[in-house]
């Protein structure tokens, strides 16, 4: 076991990063005088893992949405489901799974040893059969369809489809109701062995706690065994840097057209680093934020209204910048977005807001602090995309406009994938 | 916590805590929820949080609020039951987190009082732009609630439990009040507003700005003062049947919502039992819903219980294929029964109030959460969460039963796909 706190001089902060004998990773961060602990064991695999290669070498496709169905089956063990364990304590409890990663979480106010034996226990004791497999296909069948009906979740996967030809990012979290029903207790219990290993996981901490109590529980109480070093071999293919489709839409019951616009950064299956992200945060406020020309313009132009919004969307293995929101005109959108692009490439760069962005972006990260929660996001974060989280705060203060400049060639309209949900002609089928 | 009464019908609330790195204002503005006026007044916060007499452009305002490490200023209006709250924020980080010895409290500060006092208007009017602008964004957002169709459907209801009360009305108000809406009618509303508004102000951080309360105070002088009273809910009339809704829409997935009304609108104590009482219904995974509708039954992801405090309603709402809809509603009703018959354990009460408790003490560490709390008790001397908790232990399994016999089914909305009604 090895213990290094990591800390900011910048922030005046720190956090223990202790490399678990067994490979797992724990971040500590001691909140003293809180009222909330926030737990979460996570592991790197979510929705892109979606194939990997065997001790052959040969590459293994599985069922879309396999990750998200053993989310949900982990929480029942045999003695018992966790949600029911937790019941006893009073924890609030969750878990979630995304693009890269699968999380389990708790919050509590109390009886924080009580919920830390749950949560390390029931995620290290798998138990899947036939009929509880059977059980699940109806309730996550019904969570799809959910989804299916919600229009900004089909109009950024819509998007994703029409960027990449084969990056799994593009394939639905919860998979389709026909890529579930392949799922059987077995290829859960691979997918488990594979992906569960303590050495592809990550064990994020924060509250008011003692770090050497919690140590000393978490080396009693965390059931370790001899396969924990074993690789995922989780493999995502390389693609063309090419989007595949500029333009996709489908017709859902909405009041108005949505829209969502992402520019394709690379066809390689490449993680994103700190400053890149520190970077086009910046740039996505200076091109977009509510102090920009572009937004003004937008707005006044009646071609957004408040759910106008963009990110930088990252994770493992992917990153391009995203827009959305709801427009009658989103292709005017999309062209106003790149004229502004080609606006500060070409002698518009204000610096005025550059830093104005710089900061705002430090003060929303620091607010984060504030809460356990919060900080036991962005720790994960830093763990599933293996950074320090301090260097983000560190890259922010360091980015410098030629920085931006690079990184505004992505903003093209080659590198653009419009996707639109338009509403249902009335009166029509 | 103990109010602070700073000028007739203001008072002034503050709650010292040392854990935060930020500030966390508030000013809330209450009033008696009207039809003819929960449009207007529901834009006012908008309008006047977008720009001001310093700063009449938004871009230039927002670009302000960057420069000062994102400070935060914003207004929204809601619907405590039969009272309307305007509310405006302030939220910055504390000087001593800012790097380089920069200043940004005062500022933030100041941004908060001339938002409120100083707008930016001319000839007794609100500038045209800014008006137009503002609800445009309302009516698209009212526009928009079809988009999802959970919250749509829950709007839906609602609208339809309380066609007969200002209450049935959205929070923003109606598309064709909104649209009625001048600079001038926004500007009397502004006036009107300031002159008979309960006021309260809330800080939750270290200190408290010096002067903030009786700065706010001076900033009402100018007005009349007249205070309106405010007043806890009225619980809405038993209807003589169920009112049952049937829509059809392009969804692959139908949506049932059953609305229950009682007539307990907003005692603490009473809040308390139907508090615990929802939990057990259809709250944690331990619920009657959670346990027997989602997973014995497998007939939804979600099915939900929620209550509301003010108008002592609970909706419980399910995403459900057309043809277990009617399967859904009968595990609900017999659900509820069961809960009516005391047929619970006291180890189920014991998960429903442990977790209440448990969510409850997490309140204290998150700033916005504790200036909800306050915010939306504003009926005197408003309750802490930790007294809550003293009446959530209270709490026995004769109250749940008690609580489970006190509403009556009163409106069933459901949205299936085209075709397909699911009965």
């Amino acid at each position: 076991m090895q213990k290094s706190v990591i800390k900011s001089s910048l922030l005046n902060k720190k956090f223990s990063l202790i490399k678990h004998s067994s490979g797992l990773n724990i971040f500590l961060y001691p909140m003293p005088g809180f009222s909330s602990n926030y737990a979460i064991f996570g592991t790197k695999y979510g929705s892109v893992d979606n194939a990997y290669l065997d001790d052959n070498g040969q590459k293994v496709d599985l069922p879309e949405g396999i990750a998200h169905f053993l989310e949900h089956k982990l929480f029942e063990s045999e003695d018992g489901d966790a949600f029911s364990k937790y019941a006893k304590t009073g924890a609030y409890s969750n878990a979630y799974t995304s693009f890269d990663r699968t999380c389990y979480l708790f919050s509590c106010s109390n009886r924080f040893y009580d919920n830390l034996k749950i949560l390390l226990d029931f995620v290290r004791s798998p138990y899947f059969t036939e009929a509880t497999v059977n059980k699940e296909q109806g309730i996550i069948g019904q969570e799809i369809k959910m989804y299916d009906d919600m229009p900004n979740w089909r109009v950024m996967f819509n998007m994703l489809e029409g960027m990449f030809y084969t990056h799994p990012v593009r394939i639905d979290i919860a998979g389709t109701v026909q890529s579930i029903a392949k799922i059987t207790d077995k290829t859960l219990y691979d997918c488990y062995n594979r992906f569960y290993n303590l050495s592809n996981m990550f064990l994020v901490l924060a509250g008011d706690f003692d770090e050497g109590q919690v140590l000393d529980f978490i080396n009693k109480n965390l059931a370790v065994d001899d396969t924990q070093n074993k690789k995922a071999n989780a493999v995502i293919e390389n693609e063309p840097d090419n989007v595949k489709q500029n333009l996709v839409s489908c017709n859902l019951d909405v009041a108005k057209p949505l829209f969502c616009i992402g520019f394709k950064e690379s066809g390689r299956a490449k993680t994103p680093t700190i400053k890149q992200i520190a970077g086009m945060e910046i740039l996505l406020k200076m091109l977009a934020g509510s102090a920009s020309p572009l937004y003004k313009s937008l707005l006044e132009k009646d071609l957004i209204n408040e759910e106008f919004s963009f990110e930088y969307f990252t994770g493992r293995g992917f990153a391009l910048p995203i827009f959305d929101g709801e427009s009658d005109n989103p292709k005017e959108v999309l062209n106003l977005i790149l004229a502004e692009a080609d606006r500060l490439k070409s002698g518009g760069f204000d610096n005025k807001l550059f830093e104005a962005s710089r900061r705002e972006i430090y003060g929303r990260g620091i607010r984060r602090f504030d809460s356990a929660e919060g900080v036991c996001s962005m720790l994960t974060d830093s763990a599933v995309l293996e950074y320090n989280l301090f260097d983000y705060f560190d890259a922010l203060a360091s980015i410098t406009k030629q920085d931006i400049l690079n990184q505004l060639s992505v903003f093209t309209a080659e590198k653009a994938v419009l996707s639109v949900v338009n509403p249902i002609e009335k009166g029509g089928n | 916590m103990k109010l602070v009464p700073i000028a007739k019908g203001v008072n002034g609330l503050f709650i010292q805590n040392n854990r935060f790195s930020t500030t966390h204002i508030s000013v809330n503005l209450y009033l008696p929820l009207k039809r003819e006026t929960v449009a207007v007044n529901a834009l006012l916060p908008f309008v006047l949080s977008s720009c001001s007499a310093e700063y009449p452009d938004f871009s230039a305002l927002n670009l302000r609020l960057n420069e000062l490490y994102g400070a935060d200023v914003g207004g929204i209006a809601d619907k405590i039951g039969d009272t309307q709250v305007l509310r405006f924020f302030s939220y910055f980080i504390d000087d001593e987190y800012i790097p380089n010895g920069d200043k940004v409290a005062d500022e933030a500060v100041e941004l908060l009082i001339s938002m409120l006092f100083k707008p930016s208007v001319k000839n007794g009017s609100f500038l045209k732009a800014d008006v137009e602008r503002e609800k445009r964004l309302t009516l698209e957002k009212i526009a928009g609630i079809v988009n999802d169709k959970r919250s749509y459907a829950i709007s839906r209801i609602i609208a339809e439990m309380y066609k007969d009360e200002p209450f049935g009305e959205l929070k923003t108000g109606s598309a064709k009040d909104v649209a009625a809406i001048t600079g001038e009618s926004l500007f009397n509303a502004f006036e009107r507003v300031l002159s008979s508004a309960e006021v309260r102000i809330q800080v939750i951080g270290k200190k408290l700005p010096d002067r903030l309360f009786d700065r706010i105070a001076e900033g009402l002088k100018g007005y009349e003062r007249i205070t309106p009273a405010i007043a806890p809910s009225v619980p809405k009339k038993p209807a003589a049947e169920v009112n049952r809704i049937l829509e059809e829409m392009d969804v692959s997935q139908g949506k049932l919502v059953m609305g229950f009304c009682t007539d307990c609108v907003g005692s603490e104590r009473e809040t308390a039992f139907l508090t615990v009482f929802a939990d057990l219904f259809g709250g944690g995974p331990y619920s009657k819903l959670f346990a027997n509708v989602r997973e014995k039954l497998s007939l939804c992801y979600y099915c939900a219980a929620r209550p509301n405090r003010n108008k002592g309603y609970i909706l419980v709402d399910c995403g459900v294929e057309s043809e277990n809809a009617e399967k859904a509603e009968n595990e609900i009703l017999n659900q509820l029964n069961e809960l009516k018959k005391g047929n619970f354990t006291d180890e189920e009460l014991n998960f429903a109030i442990s977790s209440i408790k448990d969510s409850l003490a997490c309140l204290n560490d998150s700033e916005a959460s504790l200036d909800g709390w306050y915010a939306m008790r504003p009926f005197g001397e408003p309750i802490s969460p930790e007294e809550f908790i003293s009446l959530i232990e209270k709490v026995t399994k004769e109250d749940i039963i008690k609580a489970a016999g006190l509403y009556r089914l009163d409106t069933v909305y459901k949205i299936m796909p085209q075709g397909k009604k699911g009965e």
